[in-house]
């Protein structure tokens, strides 16, 4: 498999080649923040219910930080397609076509000064750069999704796709979907290791897959605990 | 406003320098010590429940926690010279081998010290040996346990079963924490107890103590 690196507009004018794949990899995507999203992070999950117009200083810090979080952003893309029959566990691959496994980072500089925040005792500081970063990571997956989307419209055409979804969701169980993610990508290619028990490095990084068939389960992937029927998932927060 | 009012204010404004001037002022003045942290823990609790009601953001709550943090430093000495006979429960906390999540233990450390308790952190990524040998060189009270993932929150029952084996589990409490813990987990594993955010791990420390 050879590599090409790629800008993120010239993405758009590669062809897809079955015969000759070629891994895409995406460097220095620009991605949006929003700042009611990161308040929403800052809040007690216990108290959804109760949303408190946030202080205008608190909304304050959050722009600014915000801008000298973005110098530290690196956002990443590594991902490709695969013939759908040929992966497990077939229950979340048997009824597609095609699947895009995808990993995405926006790499170790955020992490790296949040907690330099946090180990000098800047505790509002670190838990407000930290909630900007898990939302980047979030945008850069959503970005990515995107982007795949748009390079394989002709060949969904015609077809379902599912939400994107990830190792330790709709079953799929977290240690196996990460291997098989990480053994089909050359996720060194973007600066993301996997540790001996399943974790990403850096931190801020979200591996998925996309399902694309005409009977695909639209269903997954739409990662909302009230939609899931496994009750007893360690993360259900319903 | 009253002494206690103006300590009140101090932590529920995040105001540092408003926190280090009143604390000084005790020592200074050779004010009640224990009157006057027991007035900021009051503060720094009514923020910790501010916050789990949605009426406090998780910053607001940790400038109360620097502010907390701030005064109890001014404190110290007189503290550690034993003339205030205060309590303080000592913690040895870490993320669990092969977790390299440390924001949420982070969290959790903080708000243990800012309310008083003795905090050894020993970061991410702890071998369940240090966990152990952390907490019977400072003789712990209490062990806490981070874990993010499925993958690595066996490590927590591997540290309840080493104190078994070791014949010391009676030794320390065991509060455990992390995205995947539920109270299966907590009972299943022998634990003393699990918490979802800072706010409900200090005040299950504080319970886990008095029982």
């Amino acid at each position: 498999m050879g590599a090409v690196e790629l800008a993120q507009n010239s993405l758009f004018e590669l062809k897809r080649n079955f015969e000759e794949k070629k891994v895409k990899i995406l460097k220095n995507l620009v991605i949006k923040l929003d700042t009611n999203e990161i308040l929403r992070l800052l809040q007690s999950k216990n108290s959804e219910d109760n949303i408190r117009k946030a202080p205008q200083a608190l909304v304050d810090d959050i722009k600014r930080m915000t801008d000298e979080a973005l110098l530290l952003i690196q956002s990443r893309a590594i991902y490709d397609s695969f013939e759908s029959k040929e992966l497990e566990p077939k229950f979340l691959f048997n009824k597609s076509e095609i699947t895009v496994f995808a990993i995405c980072t926006i790499g170790k500089k955020l992490e790296t000064h949040t907690r330099e925040h946090l180990q000098k005792g800047e505790l509002a500081k670190g838990v407000i750069l930290n909630a900007i970063a898990s939302h980047a990571a979030e945008q850069t997956a959503e970005h990515v999704n995107q982007t795949i989307l748009n390079e394989l419209s002709m060949e969904i055409q015609g077809k379902d796709t599912t939400c994107r979804f990830s190792p330790g969701y709709c079953q799929w169980e977290l240690g196996k979907g990460q291997k098989t993610i990480f053994e089909l990508l050359d996720s060194s290619k973007i600066g993301v290791s996997l540790t001996s028990s399943m974790m990403m490095n850096p931190v801020k990084s979200v591996s998925f897959a996309i399902n694309i068939g005409k009977e695909v389960d639209k269903e997954l992937g739409l990662r909302d605990c009230e939609n899931c029927d496994m009750f007893n998932c360690a993360y259900r927060r319903i | 406003m009253s002494f206690s009012e103006e300590c009140k204010s101090a932590i529920l404004s995040g105001d540092i320098s408003l926190a280090e001037e009143l604390a000084h002022k005790v020592i200074h003045e050779k004010l009640d010590v224990n009157e006057a942290i027991d007035a900021f823990s009051l503060a720094i609790r009514e923020a910790g429940d501010l916050f789990e009601e949605g009426e406090f953001f998780l910053p607001e709550l940790m400038r109360s926690a620097e502010a907390m943090k701030a005064a109890m430093v001014i404190f110290q000495p007189v503290l550690e010279e034993g003339k205030e006979d205060r309590f303080r429960g000592k913690v040895v906390i870490g993320t669990i081998e092969g977790d390299i999540h440390d924001i949420g233990k982070t969290l959790v450390a903080s708000m243990l010290t800012a309310e008083g308790f003795d905090v050894h952190d020993l970061g991410a990524d702890v071998p369940v040996k240090t966990f152990i040998e952390k907490a019977i060189e400072i003789d712990a009270n209490i062990i806490c346990i981070s874990a993010l993932l499925t993958t690595t929150m066996v490590g927590q029952k591997k540290l309840i079963d080493q104190l078994k084996e070791k014949n010391i589990r009676d030794k320390f409490k065991v509060l455990i924490g992390g995205a995947p813990i539920s109270k299966k987990w907590v009972e299943e594993i022998g634990a003393d107890g699990s918490a979802e955010n800072a706010v409900s791990a200090v005040k299950l420390a504080k319970k886990v103590l008095e029982d």
